[in-house]
C-alpha cells in the first residue's frame, strides 16, 4: 500500500491500513497505534486551545489503544474502533488546518507519524 | 464547527438548566466537549445525526475512561461528571466529556457513475446535543419529523442526511411546461475508505433509477425501514428544470 498523500486520504484509508496491523498475532496493532499518538501528542500540546479538539482525540485513541487485545490477532472490534478513530482524527486535523487553526508542520507531523507508523507495507 | 465552540461552563454562569451544542458537522472528524458535569445527555431537535459517542473520565475503568452512546431511542440519564483538574491518564490531556458523532459522514462522497463534471452538494449533516444540568422532567426519545423543500438546481446530485430516520415521504414535480427532467433517488450507507481511489466502498442502494419524468408530471415515493432498509443519506439525482422536491422524513416507522 502507498503512502498516503492527503490527511484525507490517510483518513479513508485508516481502515485497509489497520486490517493488516491487527492480523499480526504479536500485537503489532497496538505498537504501531502507540507509536502513531505517541509521534503526534508532543505537536500539539494542552495549553494550545485551537487544537484542542485534536488533543481529545488522542486521548480517545491512547485510551482505545491500551485496551487492545495482542493475542488472539484480527480483533475485529478493536480493529473497527481503532479505524473509526484514525479516521475522524485525521478528518479532524485536516479540517483544522484548512481553517488555519493549526499550523502547516503540525498537520505534516500527523501525516508523516501515519504514513511512518500505520501505512501498511 | 465553530471552533472553539461554546462550554458547558458558560451555560452554568448563565443560569442555564441546559447545555444545548448545536453546529452543523464541519467535518466527519468533528469532537466537542463539555466542562460541565451533567444530569442526562440526549439528542437535540435538529439533530441530523442519530448516534451521538461520548467519552468520560471514569475512576472505575483502567484507562479512566469510559464510552457510551446515545441517540433518538436511548437518551443517558445519569450524572456524568467532567474531571476538569484531572488528566486521561496515558494522553495526559483533561478529564472533559468528550462527545463525536459515532455516524460516518464522507464530504468526499461521489454517486457511482456520475458523468464527468456532475456536481454533488451536502446538506451538512446537524449535530445538536442537550446535556441536562438540573434533573430532566422529560426525555422525550423521537427527533421532530424534518422537512426540506427544493425547488431550482444548481447541481447534478444533492445529498440529504437520514441517519436513522425510519421513514420518508418524497415528492417531486417537473414544472418545465415542454422538457422532460432526470430524476431519480438512491440511498447510501457511508463506508470508511478512500473516496478519491477507483473502488470506494460506500454502498448504494437505488431506491428510484434515475430517468425522465414527463413535463408537469410527479413522482411519489414512500420510504420504509421495512421496505427499502436504513441509510445514512438520500441522494437525489436531478435535471436543472424547475421541480419542486418534497422531502419529509421521521423516526417513526409510518409503514
Amino acid at each position: 500500500m502507498t503512502a498516503a498523500a492527503t490527511l484525507q486520504e490517510a483518513a479513508g484509508s485508516a481502515f485497509d491500513n489497520l486490517q493488516v496491523w491487527f492480523a499480526i498475532s504479536n500485537g503489532q496493532a497496538q505498537t504501531r497505534l502507540t507509536a502513531f499518538w505517541s509521534g503526534i501528542i508532543g505537536q500539539f500540546p494542552v495549553a494550545n486551545v485551537p487544537s484542542r479538539p485534536i488533543q481529545n482525540w488522542i486521548a480517545v485513541l491512547a485510551a482505545q489503544t491500551t485496551q487492545i487485545p495482542t493475542t488472539p490477532a484480527h480483533d475485529l472490534v478493536s480493529l473497527d474502533a481503532a479505524a473509526q478513530v484514525v479516521y475522524r482524527l485525521c478528518w479532524n486535523v485536516s479540517d483544522l488546518r484548512s481553517r488555519n487553526s493549526i499550523d502547516a508542520g503540525q498537520a505534516a507531523a500527523v501525516l508523516a507519524a501515519y504514513n511512518g507508523q500505520l501505512a501498511a507495507p | 464547527m465553530s471552533y472553539p465552540q461554546p462550554t458547558g461552563s458558560g451555560a452554568v454562569l448563565s443560569n442555564a438548566l441546559i447545555f444545548r451544542l448545536r453546529t452543523e458537522l464541519s467535518s466527519p472528524g468533528d469532537i466537542y466537549e463539555s466542562d460541565e458535569g451533567g444530569l442526562a445527555l440526549a439528542i437535540g431537535p435538529d439533530s441530523d445525526i442519530a448516534n451521538i459517542r461520548f467519552a468520560y473520565f471514569d475512576p472505575q475503568s483502567s484507562t479512566l475512561m469510559t464510552t457510551g452512546t446515545f441517540s433518538p431511542q436511548r437518551a443517558f440519564v445519569g450524572l456524568v461528571a467532567s474531571q476538569n483538574t484531572a488528566d486521561y491518564p496515558t494522553a495526559k490531556r483533561p478529564g472533559r466529556i468528550l462527545f463525536w458523532a459515532d455516524d460516518i459522514y464522507d464530504p468526499n462522497y461521489v454517486p457511482s457513475g456520475a458523468a464527468p463534471g456532475s456536481t454533488v452538494q451536502f446538506i451538512p449533516p446537524i449535530f445538536d446535543i442537550v446535556q441536562y444540568l438540573s434533573t430532566p422532567t422529560a426525555l422525550t426519545p423521537a427527533r421532530p419529523d424534518k422537512k426540506y423543500l427544493f425547488q431550482n438546481y444548481t447541481t447534478t446530485y444533492f445529498v440529504v442526511p437520514y441517519y436513522g430516520r425510519k421513514y420518508a415521504y418524497i415528492q417531486y414535480t417537473n414544472r418545465n411546461a415542454t422538457n422532460p427532467s432526470t430524476y431519480g433517488i438512491r440511498g447510501v450507507n457511508f463506508a470508511i475508505t478512500n473516496s478519491a481511489g477507483p473502488t470506494p466502498y460506500h454502498q448504494e442502494t437505488t431506491i428510484v433509477a434515475a430517468a425522465a419524468v414527463a413535463p408537469n408530471a410527479s413522482v411519489t415515493t414512500v420510504i420504509t425501514a421495512k421496505n427499502q432498509g436504513c441509510f445514512d443519506c438520500l441522494v437525489f439525482q436531478v435535471s436543472d428544470n424547475p421541480g419542486p422536491l418534497v422531502v419529509l422524513m421521521s423516526d417513526v416507522d409510518q409503514g
